[in-house]
């Protein structure tokens, strides 16, 4: 009964959501376990657990960040226009542009105190304004050099895809876990006074926080201008429900100050195995929007109802 | 004798009397760069763009004053919209069961949004925007990819219709719903329960107030009302298509909080609303005449949204 109920806490839901998914996918759709799925599967889920990763560490300290949809978009039309003068100046310029439109919107939700949902929302209309003016269509041109680097593959395996992966869980590791920074974050989540009182200062910390997601929405759009080869200003527009409802699905309270790197993780592989599994289905991509909706609002009521008890 | 300065000031605090200042300060700028801007035929075009932002505007500031947010207005416009013509089928005789049919089905989104925010505790913003993914997911299933059925001839024709030449039929029906709702947030129980429930949730459960009904009474009128804006919209364009581009639910937003409702602390008006509704409807036409595209219509209303909701929260922080 006691492992029950440990088994039953909220960290594992996750786990247990995608056990059950795995098993029953070997036994249903054998052609889930080919190399070449396998594979399609990890290139789709990099760029979200980019952008998961990020909107995790600003929901544990109590925000949310509905910009990295706008500023993965973002990040591509730049890329169309810059990549063919310089690739290096490329990735600095719309890393940097990750980072300020994380500081704008940390300054925002900080300093000028508005509330995180409407300022990011706001930043995210002028940044997708932004992204129409540079790049109306989707288009532009990125040197061959740059996707075969970028999607590098050995024999059938993608490597250059897995070591940004593994690169994205180094880092999202380290950062949460061996730094003061990390210990910092889920201190202000947990209780903002007393990280005040314990001397952390909290504004620095929450805007640190935006400026993190918005530099790691921007690498997403690096690895994404690679996929698409071009700039496109409507691409980033799924990643916000799906970065929330992967950070909510794996477990990470929306009220702050909880939330693991492994249950995002979880919660962003059991994102792309979903679509994944909806497209060798051959579901109808409607239905696949309203699957998704249905299993963001199914997952996080079902967790809220945990937490109650 | 209270100085005048004093008594001006005074009359500045109440945030109704400084939108509504803004809005003619609007005007006479608008006048200023652009005379048409301010004639007849094109402030009743403002008025007609206004009353459909408007029906929105108004359903999410009771949300909002209530303490939620609700993203899911523009799909459940867009929903309707599609599911409007397609229902009437070009028939008379079915515009009004239809009517009652599409209000039926806003109601009906915005209990389910209550009843995710309220029973199972999804926060607003997620339930709202996960709603707002499965909603367009329906209408295309609906339409299967192409426009079905028409509008009722006589829907177009009472859509369309103006009276005394510059003022729009559904100018009217926003002003009719504004004037009721002001009443109800005002003079009603129900009202004052809104504000109660917004402000401090625990101490309305306390005082009594059933705080998970008001908060469900909200998102159903929210709901119904976007879905009166919805078939507003499609009596107006007399056809459905299924390339529609939300304005509403940024629009709807910004147009709350220009009218001086600010989020998450219960108080606000429906008459701000009203004259913030104008003030984004009267501004995206003036981008229009300066033949801004739609990219830079967006960063208006984003950064106006980002200004002013700076500019409330300072001024209730000094």
């Amino acid at each position: 009964m006691k492992l029950l109920s440990r088994l039953s806490r909220r960290r594992f839901v996750g786990f247990f959501l995608l056990l059950g998914l795995m098993i029953t996918l070997s036994i249903e759709l054998p052609q889930f376990y080919a190399a070449q799925n396998l594979s399609n599967l990890l290139l789709r889920a990099v760029p979200l657990l980019c952008v998961a990763l990020g909107q995790m560490i600003v929901i544990l300290i109590a925000g949310i960040d509905l910009s990295v949809g706008a500023t993965l978009s973002l990040a591509t039309a730049i890329a169309s226009h810059l990549m063919v003068r310089s690739i290096p100046l490329a990735i600095l310029s719309i890393l940097a542009a990750g980072m300020f439109i994380g500081l704008i919107n940390g300054l925002g939700a900080v300093k000028a105190k508005i509330n995180p949902f409407v300022m990011t929302f706001g930043t995210s209309s002028v940044l997708n304004g932004v992204t129409l003016y540079i790049r109306p269509s989707p288009g532009g041109y990125i040197p061959r050099v740059y996707v075969n680097t970028i999607l590098a593959y050995w024999g059938s395996v993608p490597v250059g895809p897995l070591f940004i992966l593994c690169l994205v869980l180094i880092v999202g590791f380290w950062l949460l876990y061996k730094t003061t920074y990390g210990r910092h974050l889920y201190a202000v989540g947990g209780n903002e006074e007393a990280a005040r009182l314990a001397g952390i200062n909290v504004a620095v910390c929450k805007i640190l926080a935006y400026i993190v997601c918005g530099l790691f929405a921007s690498l997403a759009g690096l690895y994404m201008t690679a996929r698409i080869a071009s700039g496109d200003p409507a691409v980033g527009g799924t990643f916000v429900l799906d970065s929330i409802g992967a950070v909510a699905v794996g477990g990470t309270a929306l009220t702050g100050g909880r939330g693991t790197l492994w249950g995002t993780l979880f919660g962003v592989i059991i994102f792309s195995v979903l679509s994944n599994i909806f497209n060798l289905l051959n579901v109808n991509i409607y239905w696949q929007y309203v699957f998704k909706g249905l299993i963001v609002i199914g997952v996080v009521g079902f967790s809220q109802l945990k937490e109650r008890k | 004798m209270v100085p005048f300065i004093h008594r001006v000031r005074a009359i500045l605090q109440n945030n109704v009397v400084v939108v509504y200042l803004a809005l003619g300060l609007m005007l006479v700028v608008g006048w200023m760069l652009r005379p048409y801007s301010v004639s007849l035929a094109n402030l009743s075009s403002v008025l007609r763009w206004s009353s459909i932002l408007g029906t929105v505007a108004i359903g999410q500031t009771v949300v909002v004053i209530a303490g939620g947010i609700d993203v899911s207005v523009g799909m459940i416009v867009f929903l309707i919209y599609i599911l409007g013509a397609g229902l009437m089928r070009e028939e008379n005789a079915l515009a009004l069961p239809v009517l009652f049919i599409c209000l039926g089905i806003g109601g009906g989104i915005g209990l389910v949004n209550g009843l995710g925010v309220t029973l199972a505790r999804i926060p607003p913003i997620v339930m709202t925007l996960g709603m707002s993914t499965i909603l367009p997911g329906i209408a295309w299933l609906y339409s299967g990819g192409i426009t079905r059925g028409g509008v009722a001839p006589i829907v177009k024709q009472i859509c369309q219709m103006s009276l005394g030449r510059y003022i729009p039929f559904s100018t009217v029906v926003w002003l009719v719903i504004a004037l009721a709702f002001i009443l109800i947030m005002r003079r009603t129980t129900l009202g004052r329960k809104f504000y109660a429930v917004g402000s401090n949730p625990t101490a309305a459960w306390l005082s009594g107030v059933d705080v998970n009904l008001v908060v469900i009474l909200s998102y159903i009128i929210s709901g119904m009302l976007s879905a009166a804006a919805g078939f507003l919209l499609l009596g107006y364009l007399g056809m459905a298509n299924l390339r529609f581009t939300d304005i509403y639910t940024l629009g709807s937003i910004a147009a709350v909080v220009v009218g001086g409702t600010p989020f998450f602390t219960g108080i606000g008006s429906i008459e701000g609303t009203v004259a913030g509704t104008v003030i984004i409807r009267f501004l995206y036409n003036l981008l229009i005449m300066f033949q801004i595209p739609e990219a830079g219509r967006m960063i208006a209303n984003g950064l106006i949204v980002i200004l002013v909701v700076a500019l409330y929260s300072v001024r209730r922080g000094r």
